[in-house]
């Protein structure tokens, strides 16, 4: 089954301020929709699903508890969504205690690159992207992002020199940032 | 302003999470001094944002979904009971203090200083009268026998909404509601508890909407004891009413 979001609801702002009022619904809505994306991030670092399921319950209450925390005018909750997943599986991964209030997340992982997509777009034209980009360097970034490793980890483990790790790596992002526009 | 060029790399490291060591070390002190860079890293931590989208092939169990669902109506609503609580202990405690150096003040100063001490004492009250309203009704949202009942004409998104939660025994309520539409200047919406008894409908409280639909009620003075079948609200004269007038505009949902 396909782990993108169902549907795109029609406003995102209006879930969160129902969620705001405890609406359970709303909350539901936006598991439904979200859930695959949030799921899919964290198996893909923990390789778990147990855990992944963990993450997922986690990432959501953070949201159910702590709505304010997003902010739909700096981006969608997709992105933010991942991101946070992203962080907790890795903290998950390197069996340590969370270091970050979900409230952190708010300016670093929410990706104002382009309002007026909706998440599948968003989701297609990352994919795109990655998949256009040479494989060394995509499979470093991976290595960085869903695996978690230091540079000298990434280092030792591909044989490249440490300048090139460094190099492709902020090159990759910066591909990213090019094709998003921000 | 740009950011330095040759911390570019690290830079990008670091958003991910990739560096360490003393380059990471360098880095972060240099961070401390340099918005440019600080903006740059902030930048690179959207950039590494899209990546997680790139991973969404996977769907978790309905039992996960199910979990989920249980979990928040466990958790029907988030009171920051402990955040609010020390909050106003605070400002408690800091009025408490404020109110001791005016005093030392005032055993040595002239009778503008007495009603300086007047006024801080009134401030005391007032905020010590606060803090007890609001931890009153953080008791009554926390207590395991405070019963909630939500309010709707239609399950659609943008119905008007309602939610009322009430403890009998002490008498406290309060309302939430979202999506209400707007009312003339001189109508109110009137809340009505109907009692599970059959007695008549009992005024629980007057209350209009913002801008944005958004509402809320407390109230802390209904009689105790009275055991509610429903509630309901109605639109009544700006001043209320002691009996409902139809139509019925939102009520508990059966």
């Amino acid at each position: 089954m396909s782990g993108e979001p169902k549907s795109h609801p029609a406003n995102e702002s209006e879930l969160v301020a129902r969620i705001h009022a405890g609406d359970e619904q709303a909350m539901a809505a936006v598991y439904d929709v979200y859930s695959g994306v949030v799921y899919s991030v964290a198996f893909r670092v923990l390789q778990n699903a147990t855990e992944a399921e963990d993450v997922l319950q986690d990432v959501f209450l953070q949201l159910w508890r702590n709505p304010s925390a997003f902010d739909s005018a700096r981006g969608q909750l997709a992105p933010w969504l991942a991101a946070i997943a992203r962080n907790r599986s890795i903290d998950l991964l390197r069996r340590r205690k969370p270091e970050d209030d979900i409230s952190d997340y708010v300016i670093a992982a929410g990706p104002p690159h382009d309002q007026a997509v909706n998440s599948e777009l968003m989701i297609s034209r990352v994919r795109s992207t990655i998949d256009k980009m040479p494989a060394e360097q995509r499979k470093l970034l991976e290595m960085a992002y869903f695996e978690g490793l230091t540079h000298s980890e990434i280092s030792a483990r591909t044989g490249e020199p440490l300048g090139t790790v460094k190099t492709r790596i902020r090159s990759g992002l910066m591909l990213l940032r090019k094709q998003f526009g921000s | 302003m740009t950011p330095h060029e040759q911390y570019a790399d690290d830079l990008a490291l670091l958003a991910l999470g990739a560096l360490e060591g003393t380059e990471r070390e360098q880095l972060e002190l240099h961070l401390e001094s340099c918005a440019a860079c600080r903006n740059e890293l902030a930048q690179l931590r959207r950039d590494a944002g899209l990546l997680a989208l790139s991973s969404a092939t996977q769907r978790p169990s309905e039992a996960a979904r199910k979990q989920f669902l249980h979990a928040i109506a466990a958790e029907p609503r988030r009171i920051r009971k402990s955040s609010k609580v020390r909050w106003w202990s605070r400002g408690a405690v800091a009025t408490t203090a404020a109110l001791l150096v005016s005093t030392g003040l005032l055993w040595r100063n002239n009778t503008q200083l007495t009603q300086a001490l007047k006024s801080a004492e009134d401030e005391l009250r007032s905020t010590q009268a606060e803090l007890k309203s609001k931890e009153q009704l953080v008791s009554m949202l926390t207590a395991p026998d405070t019963v909630q009942m939500l309010l709707t004409n239609a399950p659609a998104v943008k119905q008007p909404q309602a939610r009322v939660v009430y403890h009998k025994d002490t008498g406290r309520l309060l309302l939430l509601a979202n999506n209400l539409s707007p009312i003339p200047q001189d109508k109110t919406y009137e809340l009505w508890l109907l009692p599970e008894d059959g007695g008549a409908p009992v005024p629980a409280g007057l209350f209009k909407p913002d801008a944005e639909g958004y509402s809320t009620l407390v109230n802390e003075n209904l009689k105790p004891g009275v055991a509610p079948k429903a509630f309901a609200v109605t639109i009544e004269p700006v001043a209320g009413s002691s009996t409902p007038t139809m139509p019925i505009v939102l009520v508990t949902q059966s």
